[in-house]
């Protein structure tokens, strides 16, 4: 059977339409706080060149924002007001983990492992959608985000192997930096979920796609020696934590009432340089 | 990072063109030497990169006062 497909937004059903509207919105917020932890870390970094990826993988996230944000703004009427600067702080959609700044070198890594690798498992699950808009964009990003997986293996590969000290930094890391990506990712079987299954947005049902990103991460965690809070169970990875669903928000895709750090807001929307927003009018 | 190795970086714009040497990195093993290639250089639309361990090359020529592959 042919899969129908949509050329725009307005086309979609209703419920679906929500629904893809709260994944798009929830990936550009991560890759716009991803972009600017990176875009942070081009200085500081332990390496001129881990200088330089960092800056790299910045420059790919505002891409892809870009991206987004274009396909939000003409095919859901969203506009830049909207997606960034009257927003309140409670309204947005990233992973938590990315609220704050980054403390030290392994939070980058964790988060650059953990973060691209949640939104690389939903983009390669956006790969064919029946959604054209995003069906047309969404290959380049998964070509990209290639790079920055690498980045965060080799990091993690190089922290995991050389001392004590840099293991220790590596898992306290990622066991912060793992539960605000599994809420992130959400439940298995949210009717959300379904419903994108259901008309072919994404190419897996959310239990496998989650479960994608699980495996994925927790064997590369294993080989490296490296307890992160996943458990196999049945050939499977699982959490060895409980995550409580019950009052988990699918527009914001968290559990509790967290929220982005305001200063990092105010760099963001280039709050200190409002006036030269040329041709905007307050 | 301690025990950084220097690489040198190899690439081609299009796949009838000869290789050529396009800078170097410092790295602490391959896998980054491979990262910091592809996000140093990468200004270019490259059909083909790779890394060399700067230990291993094998000079044929090698003046003394000047490094063959620079810094």
């Amino acid at each position: 059977m042919t899969q129908q497909t949509f050329a725009s937004a307005k086309n979609l059903p209703a419920d679906c339409r929500d629904a893809v509207h709260a994944l798009l919105l929830a990936m550009s917020d991560t890759k716009m706080f991803l972009g600017f932890h990176y875009g942070e870390w081009t200085f500081g970094t332990p390496a001129l060149e881990a200088g330089i990826a960092a800056c790299c993988m910045s420059q790919d996230e505002f891409g892809h924002l870009r991206l987004l944000h274009a396909c939000l703004t003409s095919q859901f009427g969203d506009s830049a007001s909207t997606l960034i600067e009257k927003r309140a702080l409670n309204e947005f959609a990233n992973i938590a983990c990315l609220d704050r700044p980054l403390a030290k070198w392994a939070d980058f890594v964790a988060i650059n492992l953990f973060s691209d690798g949640a939104l690389t498992v939903i983009l390669t699950g956006l790969q064919k959608s029946a959604f054209e808009p995003v069906a047309n964009f969404v290959d380049k990003m998964v070509e990209e985000e290639k790079h920055h997986i690498r980045n965060a293996q080799g990091w993690f590969r190089t922290l995991a192997t050389y001392n004590s000290q840099t293991k220790a930094a590596l898992e306290e890391a990622s066991r912060w930096a793992l539960s605000p990506t599994l809420e992130w990712l959400g439940p298995a079987n949210h009717a959300m979920m379904q419903t994108l299954e259901q008309y072919g947005i994404v190419n897996a049902s959310w239990e496998t796609l989650r479960q994608r990103f699980l495996d994925w991460v927790g064997a590369f965690a294993h080989d490296q020696k490296i307890f992160i809070g996943l458990e196999q169970k049945n050939g499977h990875w699982t959490p060895t934590f409980p995550i409580d669903f019950s009052k988990w928000n699918p527009n914001l895709r968290r559990c509790a009432l967290t929220q982005p750090d305001e200063k990092i807001l105010y760099h963001l929307r280039g709050s200190k340089n409002a006036i030269f927003k040329l041709g905007e009018h307050n | 990072m301690a025990s950084q190795r220097i690489y040198e970086v190899f690439a081609r714009k299009a796949h009838e063109e000869p290789i050529m040497h396009v800078g170097s990195v410092n790295a602490p093993n391959d896998e980054l030497a491979k990262v910091y290639a592809w996000t140093a250089y990468d200004e270019e639309s490259w059909v083909e990169m790779c890394v060399v361990r700067r230990s291993e090359i094998i000079p044929v020529l090698n003046p003394e006062d000047k490094p063959i592959w620079g810094n």
